[in-house]
C-alpha cells in the first residue's frame, strides 16, 4: 500500500513537471529511500549517464526512466522484474570482480516489488 | 594439385557424415497441434504472425529436412530456442499485462528497424518476408493493443 502511495505521487510529479526539475537535478531522488538505497549500491555503476557500458545505459538509465512515455516505463519495470527474477543483474562477470556488489534477496525483492507496484499504477 | 583438392573433398565429406551422428536439440513442438489465438490480433494480424513469426515463436515450428542435417541443425536449434525464449505466441496468452506492453513494444521496434523475420529466415523462406503494408498491419495491432492494456 506505501509503495503504491509513493508510486501515485511519482505519477502526479511527472503531471505538474516537477519530475523534469528532479531529473535535471540528476540524481535518484526521485525514488522511494529504500528503493533509492539499493539503486545506488547495487545499480548506477552501469544504469546512470557516468556508467561505462553503452549497453547498460541504453537498456536502463535510473536518471531518466520516470521521464520515459508510459508504456516504455512499464517495459523497463517488466524487464528489471525478470532480470531480478532470473537472478542476471548485477551480471555474473562484474560479481566476479566485484563479491560485494551482488544484491541481496532483501534488496532484490525491494526493487521488484517497487517495479510492480509502480507499472500497477501507470496500466489503471 | 588434383588429387589434394580430392583429398580435401573426401575429407569434408568424412567430417559431414561423422557430425550426422552428433545429437543436436532441435526444441521440441507442443504435443498436440496448438491453435493459437492472439488476443484481439484480427485474422489478417493472424496469417502474419503464423506465416513469418510462428517457426521461431511458437511451440509449432515448421522443422523442414534439413532442420535434421547438421551442421544447419545447429544453427536453427539454437534460433528457434533463443526465439521462443524471448516471445513465445504459444503462452501470449499467460503473460501479464507488463510483460504484454514489453512484448508489444519489442514487436514494433524489430519490425520497424526490420530486424525481424530474421534476414537468413528470410533469404530461405521468402514468402515470410514482411511488406510495408503488412509491416504496417503488426504496427497498427501493437499500438491499438498497447493503448488498450494501458488503460488509455
Amino acid at each position: 500500500m506505501g509503495l503504491a502511495i509513493v508510486a501515485v505521487s511519482f505519477q502526479c510529479n511527472a503531471l505538474t513537471g516537477q519530475r523534469s526539475q528532479v531529473l535535471k537535478a540528476g540524481a535518484t531522488t526521485q525514488y522511494p529511500e529504500t528503493v533509492k538505497k539499493v539503486i545506488d549500491s547495487k545499480c548506477l555503476g552501469c544504469h546512470s549517464p557516468e556508467g561505462k557500458s553503452e549497453k547498460a545505459k541504453e537498456a536502463l538509465n535510473w536518471m531518466t526512466l520516470m521521464g520515459l512515455e508510459k508504456s516504455v516505463k512499464v517495459s523497463k519495470l517488466d524487464k528489471i522484474v525478470e532480470v531480478l527474477d532470473k537472478g542476471e543483474m548485477p551480471p555474473k562477470k562484474m560479481l566476479e570482480m566485484h563479491p560485494e556488489a551482488k544484491i541481496s534477496a532483501e534488496d532484490s525483492k525491494i526493487l521488484r516489488d517497487w517495479a510492480v507496484a509502480t507499472s500497477d499504477v501507470l496500466m489503471k | 594439385m588434383k588429387k589434394k583438392l580430392y583429398f580435401s573433398l573426401a575429407i569434408l565429406l568424412v567430417i559431414l557424415v561423422v557430425i550426422q551422428f552428433i545429437p543436436s536439440k532441435l526444441p521440441p513442438n507442443s504435443s498436440v497441434p496448438e491453435n493459437i489465438q492472439v488476443q484481439n490480433a484480427s485474422k489478417e494480424v493472424m496469417t502474419i504472425l503464423k506465416t513469418s513469426c510462428f517457426d521461431c515463436h511458437s511451440n509449432q515450428t515448421d522443422y523442414r529436412w534439413y532442420a535434421h542435417v547438421k551442421p544447419v541443425s545447429w544453427l536453427i536449434a539454437r534460433d528457434v530456442s533463443k526465439g521462443r525464449e524471448a516471445l513465445n505466441f504459444s503462452e501470449w496468452n499467460t503473460y501479464n499485462k507488463r510483460k504484454l506492453i514489453r512484448k508489444l513494444g519489442d514487436i514494433k521496434e524489430q519490425i520497424t528497424k526490420k530486424e525481424m523475420p530474421m534476414k537468413i529466415y528470410t533469404l530461405m523462406h521468402p514468402d515470410t518476408k514482411l511488406s510495408p503494408a503488412q509491416m504496417l498491419l503488426i504496427t497498427d495491432w501493437t499500438d491499438q493493443e498497447t493503448k488498450k492494456i494501458m488503460g488509455q
